[in-house]
């Protein structure tokens, strides 16, 4: 199992039911994943900061921002509003459990398409790089009504459905 | 494309006047950029022949923002991007194994880059692929395909020629990084924090990006940059 994959069951069983983005999710539905030492995970209900000290996560100060770090070192971000725009209630209702082991365990993560508007959305380089891989493994599983819902904009999804198909036949 | 062809000014700055989006079409976006449908397929089929876009039926791609980078780097990111553009990928069981083997059996002289040689540079990412730059790409190809190796997509052993300029290694992955585009400009932008003083030339990436690598890199290696 990936170390990126454990630590994120390690922290569904100390913080509850998070649901987990980013590019742990792009492994959760590709299976392909450079990991970087950090997990980003969105929550139902706020999780205070005394909670997360007294489960022995820790606190730096970086370019006099706020970041936490898991017992076992690992960066985490949390997300209690929206991602990328999309407002929590429909990343909560798109999201769903990935199995990650033969034991049962399972992950929570944010949907394919919540992901794929969120990736579309963000436009970086390499969230350019999720999308093509994602379009390639999972295009045929795209849900486009449920994509239309989340979008909430019309050109957005045409542009959407567009660009993920011209990424599922590429090279 | 060979190194020693002109450089290719006109598709640079074509490729330059987008803003970055997924995918383009070629009337709506390159048609008003280029003045002709027939002079913005000319611009990327250049740009092809060098990995940095694709296109097809009427739509293309930017495949790397390499071409935003400052003209003295993109001079310099032309082997880099010759090399990528000539890989070649092989598998026989597509798990770490095929790595641990061509460890094993590197070729003399060979150098490798990317995912594995950025790990060691900055324990940012995880590698996945095993790039490894060899003199003879045809020769070691015949090999891995003697001992059960196919050359495909999917493989995790990518064979490149060894064209160009490695006097400074922690550069030269510096560049590839950069050429190859997508989460490995993370790693170009990591090399570039850690072991900037090593690097004659630096690339430009979005300010949003380096505070990213900035915050996500563990804090030990932040820390072996703070002492030295």
């Amino acid at each position: 199992m990936k170390p990126l994959v454990k630590e994120a069951l390690a922290i569904t069983r100390e913080l509850g039911d998070v649901i987990f983005l980013g590019a742990i999710a792009r492994y959760l539905y590709t299976k392909d994943l450079r990991e970087s030492q950090d997990l980003d995970f969105a929550t139902e209900k706020p999780i205070l900061n005394e909670e997360l000290l007294l489960l022995n996560y820790k606190k730096e100060y970086r370019n006099g921002k706020e970041i936490w770090y898991t017992p076992r070192g690992i960066k985490i971000d949390r997300y209690t509003r929206d991602v990328s725009k999309i407002p929590m209630d429909r990343i909560i209702k798109n999201s769903k459990y990935i199995q990650v082991s033969n034991k049962g365990e399972k992950l929570r993560t944010i949907g394919l398409e919540s992901l794929i508007v969120a990736k579309h959305r963000a436009g970086r380089e390499q969230d350019s790089e999720d999308l093509s891989a994602v379009a390639k493994i999972k295009f045929g599983e795209i849900n486009w009504e449920t994509l239309r819902e989340i979008s909430g904009d019309e050109h957005e999804y045409n542009q959407i459905k567009s660009d993920m198909s011209y990424l599922a036949k590429s090279r | 494309m060979q190194i020693s062809e002109p450089f290719p000014e006109k598709e640079i700055s074509f490729a330059q006047a987008f803003e970055p989006r997924t995918v383009y079409t070629v009337k709506k976006d390159a048609v008003p950029v280029a003045g002709s449908e027939r002079t913005a397929y000319r611009r990327l089929v250049v740009l092809e022949s060098l990995g940095l876009a694709t296109f097809r039926n009427g739509r293309f791609q930017i495949t790397s923002r390499v071409s935003r980078q400052p003209p003295i780097l993109l001079k310099k990111l032309l082997p880099s991007l010759i090399a990528l553009k000539n890989a070649r990928r092989f598998g026989r069981f597509y798990n770490d194994s095929d790595i641990r083997f061509m460890m094993k059996h590197a070729p003399e002289h060979s150098l490798v880059t990317l995912d594995f040689k950025a790990w060691d540079l900055t324990k940012f990412q995880t590698p996945s692929d095993l790039f490894i730059y060899v003199y003879d790409v045809e020769e070691f190809a015949t090999f891995l395909k003697d001992k059960g190796f196919s050359e495909g997509k999917k493989g995790h052993v990518v064979l490149l020629p060894k064209t160009g300029d490695f006097e400074n290694e922690i550069e030269r992955v510096y560049l590839d990084c950069i050429a190859r585009g997508g989460r490995s400009t993370l790693d170009a932008v990591a090399i570039e924090l850690l072991h900037g003083d090593k690097l004659s030339v630096r690339g430009q990436f979005p300010i949003e990006t380096v505070l990213k690598v900035q915050e996500d890199m563990p804090p030990e290696m932040i820390n072996i940059e703070a002492t030295g």
